[in-house]
């Protein structure tokens, strides 16, 4: 069995307020006092890869986003990792909407006899290195909308990073009507733990609460590499987005009440840098520029801010810390009637300004041991 | 107990100008783990809105803000909301679209259609030219159609002049439409009910009439307290009408998106959300609230 290492956490709270500098550098910054930001920090344990199971759904963006993704849903987490076992569903529903029939609703033996295949392509850098039809064989639900159908299950093969999905339908009640659904139309699932020395770091938030976990397990390898991925909502979470004033000045709306003074507002966007020490040897803060095309994020339309960051062969730890600017963008011409001005247009200006590392504490930044390889 | 909630809230889908994800991700930067988009009659915005709120770890009830009338078709005739709610389950399968007040909806946006396409129709070329230089609305399908604030934006942004014509003009949509809105609140209740939601009075206070509201209130299974259309002492005295008659009561914003958002002064009930929801509340978003 593939055995991979999950980080546990625990939790902290951010009260202090301090500034290292080192040279020019900034280094380990704090969040200022008296903010409750929770933070976490790791242990490692070693786990196996458990099971999961893949729900397919509809997507509801429209194009050019795929018509269906997989709700994955794990025994560990919410990625899915190599070695991993997993079982995928389908919506009775979904299958009925799929073959199309237009006449009287199937009962439920009957949409219990369509024969459902899922093509299964595990990739690896975009290649294709093994496939696999997996067949419905069971169903659970006792009508038509709560009745799910299960597949086989399967074993998440080494060396992959991304599963991608077919699927077909054929309703011996109508002749045999085949549906095909190719994998064009279903968004592919990222696997972790098939890329080597390769880590992926992530640093991210559940509610209020900040954590970073490595995705294969373990710890970064020396001589290898780690993606870092620093998520939009950590960010807002950091800097407390909700709490900004985001206000720009006032415009005249209207609606069915008539016209009015309204508010118009703004939108904050992050500028996001790095600072990273190798057995405390810091190299300058780094910027990183925000991607909509993280393998770490699953929804459409968010951000994270990433780095690939190179471990040295030598290299025994491993520290890091995150410096954020929330700035408010300031653009009128989105609106029309403007009624009051409080900033220029074109002005991007700086409303907060956080340090996020280890309990923002000076000092104390995100410290990861390195593995030897 | 209580939980961070927004409960009844417009998107582009009715009057409001956000799109149902924007809507969603808005209150999540504002920490609301339970979240209802509510617009007028459709139930439009709503699986956006919960395909948004499960990727944040957020539950989005599917609700809609149902119009009736208290003495319709009278000179005292005035609209009175009522506010369904159903389990987030009622969205596997096509189970919402299933209900009665799902398919009013559809017949709400249908008709909607026609009245803004007869209006455009009485229009003269120029102006109707300025409007939909071309002819793109009238293909438009009822649920890609703009609703009623996009509708005025559209108005105000190609022919301001005709704001005025289009506003005084649409309250007609309503008051004219018996087979749509002519219901009581009661026959609204009972719909709510018959589909299996749960029926919330919104913001109370706003009626004139306010012997009719008050039996309206004894019949409902709750109603709206914090609401940025209730001032701070009517609130109170709602919520001390609820908690004295033993009903449901909620806390919302009822947002336009056309003010500053005023965030309910208080949660909603734990007692509440798991009524609607029919089933308690994951731990996780109990003690977060």
């Amino acid at each position: 069995m593939v055995r991979i290492t999950i980080r546990h956490v625990r939790t902290g709270v951010a009260t202090a307020s301090s500034v290292v500098l080192v040279g020019n550098a900034t280094l380990g910054c704090a969040l200022e006092a008296n903010e409750h930001v929770d933070s976490t920090a790791s242990s490692a344990t070693t786990v196996d890869p458990g099971a999961g199971v893949f729900d397919l759904q509809r997507t509801y963006s429209g194009p050019p986003m795929p018509t269906f993704l997989f709700n994955t849903t794990g025994s560990t987490d919410e990625f899915v990792r190599v070695g991993e076992k997993i079982t995928l569903t389908a919506p009775a529903w979904l299958l009925v909407q799929l073959v199309g029939i237009t006449g009287e609703t199937p009962d439920v033996p009957t949409v219990e006899g369509y024969r459902v295949t899922f093509h299964v392509e595990f990739r690896h850098a975009g290649a294709v290195v093994q496939r696999k039809d997996v067949r419905v064989t069971s169903y659970t639900g006792q009508d038509l909308y709560s009745l799910v159908a299960h597949s086989q299950s399967f074993v998440v093969p080494a060396r992959t990073d991304a599963i991608a999905f077919g699927l077909t339908v054929v309703d011996p009640s109508h002749n045999d009507k085949t549906v095909e659904v190719a994998p064009a139309e279903v968004t592919d699932v990222p696997v972790f733990g098939g890329e080597g020395k390769r880590k992926h770091l992530v640093f991210d938030n559940l509610y209020a609460t900040l954590r970073q976990r490595v995705i294969e397990g373990g710890n970064p390898i020396d001589g290898g590499d780690a993606v870092v991925t620093y998520t939009d909502w950590r960010a807002d979470t950091l800097v407390d987005k909700g709490s900004i004033d985001r206000e720009i000045g006032t415009a005249t709306g209207y609606s069915r009440f008539g016209s009015y003074d309204m508010p118009i507002f703004g939108d904050v966007v992050y500028e996001v840098s790095y600072g990273v020490a190798f057995d405390d040897a810091w190299s300058g803060e780094q910027s990183v520029s925000a991607t909509t095309t993280s393998r770490v994020l699953s929804l459409a339309g968010r951000s994270a801010y990433e780095a690939d960051v190179s471990i040295p062969a030598s290299a025994r730890k491993m520290d890091i810390y995150f410096h954020v600017k929330a700035l408010l963008v300031v653009d009128y011409s989105r609106w029309g009637n403007v009624t009051s001005r409080r900033y220029t247009q074109g002005d991007r200006i700086l409303v907060r300004e956080r340090w996020d590392n280890l309990h923002g504490q000076a000092g104390q930044n995100y410290e990861f041991p390195v593995d030897r390889r | 107990m209580y939980v961070a909630t927004d409960l009844h809230g417009h998107t582009s889908f009715s009057d409001g100008r956000a799109t149902p994800e924007a809507y969603v991700d808005f209150r999540r930067e504002l920490g609301m783990r339970v979240v209802a988009i509510a617009d007028h009659d459709v139930f439009a915005g709503v699986r956006r809105g919960a395909a948004a709120a499960a990727l944040a770890g957020m539950v989005l009830v599917p609700a809609a803000e149902v119009t009736s009338f208290l003495h319709f078709g009278t000179p005292a005739a005035e609209q009175f909301h009522v506010l369904a709610y159903f389990p987030p389950e009622m969205l596997f399968g096509r189970r919402l679209e299933e209900t009665r007040l799902y398919k009013r909806g559809l017949r709400v946006q249908h008709k909607w259609r026609e009245f803004v396409l007869a209006w455009l129709s009485d229009l003269d070329e120029g102006d109707r030219a300025a409007l939909d230089p071309e002819r793109r609305i009238e293909r438009l399908p009822p649920p890609e159609f703009p609703a009623l604030q996009s509708m005025i934006d559209l108005v105000v942004r190609a022919r301001r002049p005709l704001f005025e014509p289009f506003r005084d003009h649409h309250v007609r949509f309503w008051e004219d439409d018996a087979e749509l809105f002519a219901w009581t609140p009661e026959d609204c209740i009972d719909a709510i009910r018959a589909d299996g939601g749960v029926d919330i009075v919104a913001h109370p206070a706003r009626y004139r009439d306010k012997e009719r509201t008050l039996s309206v209130l004894a019949r409902a299974s709750g109603l709206e307290v914090y609401t940025s259309r209730h001032k701070p002492d009517v609130a109170e005295q709602y919520r001390a009408f609820a908690e004295a008659n033993k009903k449901l009561w909620t806390a919302s914003a009822d947002d336009h998106q056309n003010a500053r958002y005023v965030r309910p002064a208080c949660g909603t009930p734990l007692a509440t959300l798991e009524r609607i929801l029919r089933r308690p509340l994951p731990m996780s978003m109990i003690l977060a609230a």
